[in-house]
This record gives structure tokens, C-alpha cells and sequence, in this order.
């Protein structure tokens, strides 16, 4: 009983501990002192006041293109080439394998370090003027969702069963009509998780994003500010804006309902296979 | 059931990498039969069924469809269905959607009229006469209608049983539900032919004997070809029109069941289907026939002093009281089978199976008696020595006819070796194979004999020595009365007496029966 209670106690510390800057973060969005740690008393205006400054909104805007731009990229290639070395002969497959997994545990500083040096050359030498923009800045974020989503699908394609291509074949599909009603069914949930954490390496990405951001997008004639450079280059010069307070607590609770969302579905989900086999013990008809 | 072919195999030939899987093949199978390819795992009957589907491509040879080559038409294009070994059941669809799956992608042609839009056309448009626009008659490929999808989903899904299941997710179905959705979703198409890849293999034993009747019943109603690929005998006795045996690749004998149970061609096929006893045999004269140090009389005529296999089933071996002036045996041992007794009764080293309803007792002398007609002779096949009645001793050595040889035990598992106890351990379970029926195969070229009688424990006589133009092929017989035949550079001289070595690794043995009876529990 004891061992339980402290189980429990040892438990909710733990989450506690987790938790406690981004409560922390969520009850002082609702305050407007520059300092967290200083109560001025219960507003909502860094609310309106996040909507109405101009440098966040474009950052948020071009945070939100670029990972969306890129994890969409990522995807096709991704489950493509999953899907591609999945029906590779053996030793070519091993070859592939062992290439996507190493940008996995790669240091992001040397992928960003090898593109730049890499776009600097070709600006350089090939087209003589300086080629960053918001495309060296989609590359370098491909580049690091890619081996992740190609990652989620592959255990997918390997629970499949292998013969569900062929028997799509022997029923009349071609081998891309096999490939779009059969394959992709059963990898997608494989092909959104990959999604989502290309999605999420790209918002919080500030290495490559740093290394590899040219003018475009939002920014115009300026280099491409995204939220992690953006709260970069204000901390340097002060505290950081308020504002950022509130955006994260919107960006937190963004993400709680989403997970909220997917949780309640997948349990409804295995409770109607469970009455389904339920109902077959009870009617013992089969 | 009438005569077409329709399938024919020309001498097809499918080689993975360097490995020969089959080798010239020539098959016929006639329309309306229900076909069975029966053969140990890995003896090439999947890949030949596979090449039927489309889903492989003959090395060489050709594949026909009535007399049509479909040899490279792609399994989408070809009008069979195949019933998947473990189903392979769109999990993301529920049962009407995957019985569905194949009727949704079917165009028909559907004969219908077309405007032509020529001059006249227009002249008639204008002057608002749309009666007599000019018009055709095309054929249109169109998808099948809702209603004949839902009609025809709704038949197929009565015909095997689960009319009231359409909207339930496939994860929800028990194994035998989903064989049948896997059925229904094959023959929903109207195949020519039904291809059938061990469908039973995952169902337990009752399930399965229900299904094999069931089958054999859909055969009859839906009056299309069914080819199935099976390893069990009594599954393939049970249900097919005609038996297609195979091993390694080729094709031993094509027959009704009662010809290949009660005519088997081969030692193998005897051997394969059913229980049965093999000895090596001499015919001495004319349909006379010496085996067990015994002299027979048969209804085959072979040239005398032939050397030839003959086979009895257990069930055609009368035993009798000691005093007729029969073969005296002893029995060795007795299981209780139901219906039945098995005994083993021993004559000399050699033992024979025999089946018999009588509660006879143990270590009781017999005589043996089996009628003329039950025992069948078989030309003897000098390309492989087979041993079918080896065993495997606690010394884990292979016992052939009382000759025991080294014998390479991991070669009955794959990823299997033998531990320090002389158990044979797989994925961490461990099988005791002391008296494992085995069967031994060994070629002709593996077997070595020597003059220095010092260098093996088994020791033979050659009984002939034959010049095949490039080598001599030796007869030898052993002290435990079995023949072995070899290819040798050399030539011996009838009766001398040699030495018999085979290498370890030459061995080739087939476990008889499952291992997992063999499992040792800790």
C-alpha cells in the first residue's frame, strides 16, 4: 500500500517536473510584465497584442510554410523510397538501409555545416551570386525529416502482410492500382506519424534553419525569419518580447487537442472491434 | 467434365539464382478437375502454381491457357484467382468491401449508341430533327453496377456461408471466417480456374476436415477447375479428381487417388502417400519375387533377376498362426490406433508395419501372409539410393536396414544445431529425435567403398559391377540385407567384400511426420 503511494507520489513529481515551465509559461500569457516572475495582475492583452505585432505574425506565417512545404516533400519522397527498398533484392536493400539511418544520429550542426558549404560552392562556382533562399532552406529541412519518415513507414510495410500486393494483383489491380488501394491503406498510419514529426523538426529547427535561410517568404527583400531565429535574435538584445508567452501557450494547447483528439479515437476504435468480438462469444454462432 | 486442356505446362523450367526449383515440366490439367500438387515443402509445387497465377515467369518454357500462351501475361490480365495461404485479407476494407475488391475494378463491355459527329449531324441539329441524328453502335468497357456487385457479393457470400457478416471489419473474424471471405473474394470474380495455395494450413484439425468437404462441394456446384497445393496426403486424397506428385522439382506421378495409393509408380510415392512398407527386391523368376529372404508370388512381370522395389501397405498383411508354412515374424511392438491395431512385427533385422483389428499378443511368433495382388513391384531407380524405412538411433546416428551411419541432424531445421545432450534445438526448443522415422537419400557419387575393411563399420558385398562408359556402377549388399548403389572409377570384382563410407553431410534426410512431435519438454 505504502509502495503504491509512493509509486503514485514518485510518478506525479515527475510529470510535475515536466510541466511545471509550460504552466508556468501558460499562467503568465496572462499578465503583461516584460519578466515571468513578476505579476502585474490578469490581462488578455498580450493576446490581441500577439495577433497585432507584425514580426511575429510573419514568423509564425513563414514557420508554418516552411514546415508544412517541407514535411509534405518529405513524405512523398520518404514513402516512396520506403516503399522502393521494401521491394528491393536484399543486398541493395541493406546498402539503403544503412545510408538513411546515419542522418538519424548525424549531429544536425554537420548536416547544416556540409549544405552550407556545399550551396556556398555551387553560388560560387556554378551561378555566380549567392543561391540562398527559401529553396536551400527547403532542402536543409528535407534533408532532416526525410530518414525519419521513411523510418515510421518502413515497420509499417513490414507488419503488412506480403501477399496482400499479390492478391490485389490476382484481382485485377495493376501494379499501381495495387499500390494505391492496397499498400497505401495499410501504411498511412505509418505515412501521418512520419508527417507529424517532420512537421514538428521543422517548427523547432534552428541549426539548419540558422545555417541555410536566404530572403523570401514573408520577409521580402530580408532573410527569412522563422519563430526559434526570430526569439533568437531578440534575446540577444534584450528580454524575451511578452508576446512569445501567449503564442506558446496557443502552440501548446494546439498540440494537447490534437493529441486529445487522436487518443479518444483510437480507443473508440478498439472498443467496436471489442463488442464485435463480444457479441460473436455470446451468440456462440461461429 | 470434358476433355480440354485447360492448362498446359510445357516443359517449364524455373531456376531462382543457381537453384533448379523445376525441372521441365509437362503438365496437362483438364477442365472442371478438381487438381492437387502434392509434395514435401520446398519440392516446387507453390512455384508452379505460382507461375499459373502469373505471379512467377518460367525460365524457360511456356505456359497455355486453353491454347492460348499466357506465359507472359501479367496475373491482372489473366482470368484466375488465387486463395492466398494465410489469406492475405484487405485489413483496411470489411468483408463485402474485400469480397467486392475485385468487382469494383472489372470493366464489361456494354454495347451502346454514339452520336457520330459528322456534317449531317449538325445539318439535323439545326433543323432541331433529333430523331434521325446518325448514330453507332459501340462496345463501352464499363464498371460493373452497384446492384450486380451487391447481388453477386451477396451469392458468394452464401455459397461459403456468412451471409449475415457483409459490414464487419476483417479483425473481428475468426480463422476460419476468414478463409471462407478469402474464398468468397476469389470466386466472386467467376474464375475459370481457382488457385488454392495451402488455404488449410492455418485451421485446426476439425475446421479442416469440415473445409476440405466443403471445397469439394463448392468444386461440384461452381463447376470450374480448382488447382490446390498441398503437403498433406489425406487432405490431397481426400479431395481431388487427380493427384500431381512432386519432389524436387519434378513431376513422379500423375493419377487418380485410388491409382496413386493403390499403384504408386516409385519408392517416393509410395512412400509419400499413406503408410507403407518399401523393400528392395530380386524377381527370381517369372512373376516370382524374393524379398525378406522369402520367395513371393506377384501379378507384375519383371525380367527375371531384375532388381526391383516392392511396396505393401500395412493394411494388405495378414498375420497368421505359427504353424502355417509362412515367413515367421515376431512381434515387437503394438499401438492401439481406434478401429485398429499397429503392430510391428520383425523378421530377421527387418521390420514390417502391419495393420490388423485382432488383439494379438507381444513377443507372439507369427506368419506372415500377403496375397499376390497386394504386392506392388516397382522398377527400381538407379539415380538416388532412398532408404524409407531409416530411423535415427540415441546415438544420433542414421540407422539404415541395421547399418548405422553419421548423419547431419541440423539439416531437418533450418538455423537447428545439436547441443552438448545430443538434443536438437530450434528457436530455443529443444527435440529428442531418438526413433525419428527418417527417410535417407544418398547420390549415387557420394557413396565411397574400400578394400580396407578396418575404415567403416558397415561392410557390404558387391553383388555387380556395371561399365556405364565413363564409370562403373556397383551393386553392394549389405550385412542388413540392404542394396547401395554407386558410381565409382574402379572396378570390383563380384563378392568381394568392402567397406561402405558416406559422408556425414551426404545424407539427405526428410523427417517422416511433424517435428514438433519430437519436442522435448524441459
Amino acid at each position: 500500500m505504502v509502495k503504491k503511494i509512493f509509486a503514485n507520489i514518485y510518478i506525479y513529481l515527475i510529470l510535475l517536473l515536466m510541466y511545471l515551465p509550460v504552466l508556468l509559461l501558460i499562467v503568465f500569457s496572462f499578465t503583461e510584465s516584460a519578466n515571468v516572475g513578476n505579476w502585474t495582475g490578469f490581462s488578455w492583452n498580450l493576446y490581441p497584442r500577439l495577433f497585432q505585432d507584425q514580426e511575429i505574425m510573419s514568423a509564425l506565417g513563414n514557420t508554418l510554410i516552411i514546415a508544412l512545404v517541407s514535411s509534405v516533400v518529405s513524405v512523398v519522397l520518404g514513402t516512396l523510397g520506403a516503399i522502393g527498398t521494401f521491394y528491393l533484392k536484399r543486398r541493395n536493400k541493406r546498402i539503403v538501409e544503412g545510408i538513411t539511418n546515419i542522418p538519424v544520429v548525424n549531429a544536425e550542426i554537420v548536416m547544416a555545416l556540409s549544405l552550407t558549404v556545399m550551396f556556398v560552392f555551387m553560388g560560387t562556382y556554378i551561378f555566380r551570386k549567392s543561391i540562398f533562399s527559401f529553396y536551400t532552406l527547403l532542402i536543409g529541412h528535407v534533408c532532416l525529416s526525410l530518414p525519419f519518415v521513411y523510418l515510421s513507414v518502413k515497420p509499417k510495410l513490414q507488419q503488412m502482410d506480403p501477399n496482400l500486393y499479390e492478391a490485389a494483383m490476382d484481382l485485377g489491380c495493376t501494379p499501381k492500382r495495387a499500390l494505391a488501394k492496397v499498400v497505401i491503406p495499410q501504411i498511412i498510419p505509418g505515412v501521418i506519424s512520419g508527417f507529424l514529426l517532420a512537421i514538428t523538426l521543422s517548427l523547432d529547427d534552428f541549426i539548419i534553419t540558422a545555417f541555410l535561410r536566404g530572403p523570401g517568404l514573408l520577409s521580402g527583400y530580408k532573410s527569412i525569419e522563422t519563430l526559434s531565429t526570430l526569439v533568437q535574435a531578440k534575446i540577444k538584445k534584450g528580454p524575451i518580447p511578452p508576446e512569445m508567452r501567449a503564442l506558446t501557450t496557443l502552440i501548446f494547447l494546439l498540440i494537447l487537442t490534437g493529441v486529445a483528439v487522436t487518443t479518444i479515437y483510437r480507443n473508440q476504435k478498439a472498443k467496436k472491434i471489442k463488442t464485435h468480438s463480444m457479441k460473436r462469444i455470446r451468440y456462440g454462432k461461429f | 467434365m470434358d476433355n480440354t486442356c485447360i492448362i498446359t505446362l510445357q516443359d517449364v523450367n524455373k531456376k531462382f539464382g543457381d537453384a533448379l526449383i523445376v525441372d521441365n515440366l509437362n503438365l496437362f490439367i483438364k477442365k472442371g478437375e478438381f487438381v492437387t500438387f502434392l509434395g514435401p515443402s520446398g519440392c516446387g509445387k507453390t512455384t508452379t502454381l505460382r507461375m499459373i497465377s502469373g505471379f512467377e515467369m518460367p525460365t524457360s518454357g511456356k505456359v497455355f491457357l486453353y491454347d492460348k500462351d499466357i506465359t507472359k501475361i501479367p496475373p491482372y490480365k489473366r482470368p484466375i484467382n488465387t486463395v492466398f495461404q494465410r489469406y492475405a485479407l484487405f485489413p483496411h476494407l470489411d468483408v463485402y468491401n474485400n469480397v467486392a475488391f475485385g468487382l469494383k475494378l472489372k470493366k464489361v463491355p456494354v454495347e451502346c449508341t454514339k452520336f457520330i459527329y459528322n456534317k449531317e449531324f449538325f445539318k439535323k441539329l439545326f433543323k432541331f430533327d433529333f430523331k434521325n441524328l446518325p448514330r453507332e453502335k459501340v462496345t463501352k468497357y464499363k464498371h460493373v453496377s452497384a446492384d450486380v456487385i451487391d447481388k453477386k457479393v451477396a451469392r458468394a457470400l452464401k455459397i461459403v456461408d456468412l451471409e449475415d457478416l457483409e459490414d464487419r471489419s476483417i479483425e473481428t473474424l475468426s480463422g476460419g471466417q476468414q478463409q471462407r471471405v478469402a474464398i468468397a473474394r476469389a470466386i466472386v470474380n467467376e474464375p475459370e480456374i481457382l488457385l488454392l495455395d495451402e488455404p488449410l494450413g492455418a485451421l485446426d484439425l476439425k475446421m479442416r476436415k469440415e473445409m476440405q468437404l466443403e471445397l469439394k462441394e463448392m468444386h461440384r456446384k461452381l463447376g470450374i477447375t480448382f488447382i490446390y497445393v498441398t503437403h498433406d496426403q489425406e487432405e490431397a486424397l481426400t479431395m481431388s479428381d487427380t493427384i500431381v506428385v512432386i519432389k524436387d522439382g519434378v513431376v513422379q506421378q500423375v493419377g487418380t487417388p485410388t491409382q496413386i495409393y493403390n499403384e504408386p509408380k516409385n519408392a517416393f510415392v509410395a512412400d509419400f502417400i499413406g503408410e507403407s512398407n518399401i523393400y528392395s527386391a530380386t524377381m527370381i523368376d517369372k512373376k516370382k519375387v524374393r524379398f525378406l529372404g522369402w520367395t513371393w508370388d506377384c501379378v507384375d512381370d519383371f525380367d527375371v533377376n531384375e532388381n526391383v522395389d516392392v511396396v505393401i501397405r500395412p493394411e494388405d498383411i495378414q498375420l497368421l498362426g505359427p504353424r502355417n508354412t509362412n515367413l515367421l515374424g515376431v512381434i515387437k511392438s503394438k499401438i492401439f490406433k481406434g478401429v485398429h491395431y499397429e503392430y510391428i512385427v520383425l523378421v530377421g533385422k527387418t521390420e514390417i508395419q502391419v495393420r490388423d483389428t485382432r488383439d494379438l499378443k507381444l513377443d507372439s511368433h507369427v506368419s506372415i501372409k500377403i496375397e499376390p495382388q497386394n504386392i506392388q513391384i516397382m522398377k527400381k531407380e538407379y539415380n538416388i539410393n532412398a532408404f524409407y524405412n531409416a530411423y535415427i538411433n540415441d546415438k544420433n546416428k542414421v540407422v539404415i536396414s541395421g547399418d548405422e551411419f553419421d548423419c547431419d541432424l541440423t539439416q531437418l531445421s533450418p538455423g537447428s544445431k545439436v547441443d552438448e545432450e545430443g538434443f536438437l534445438v530450434v528457436n530455443k526448443l529443444r527435440y529428442n529425435l531418438a526413433d525419428a522415422n527418417v527417410a535417407a537419400e544418398i547420390a549415387l557419387s557420394d557413396i565411397e567403398i574400400s578394400d580396407d575393411i578396418s575404415l567403416s563399420g558397415v561392410k557390404g558385398v558387391v553383388i555387380n559391377s556395371i561399365w556405364k562408359g565413363d564409370h562403373y556402377q556397383v551393386l553392394l549388399r549389405s550385412s542388413g540385407e540392404e542394396d547401395y548403389v554407386l558410381d565409382t572409377q574402379y572396378n570390383w570384382n563380384v563378392n568381394d567384400i568392402v567397406s561402405i563410407i558416406i559422408p556425414k553431410e551426404k545424407i539427405k534426410l526428410r523427417l517422416k511426420g511433424d517435428l514438433s512431435k519430437y519436442e522435448e519438454n524441459a
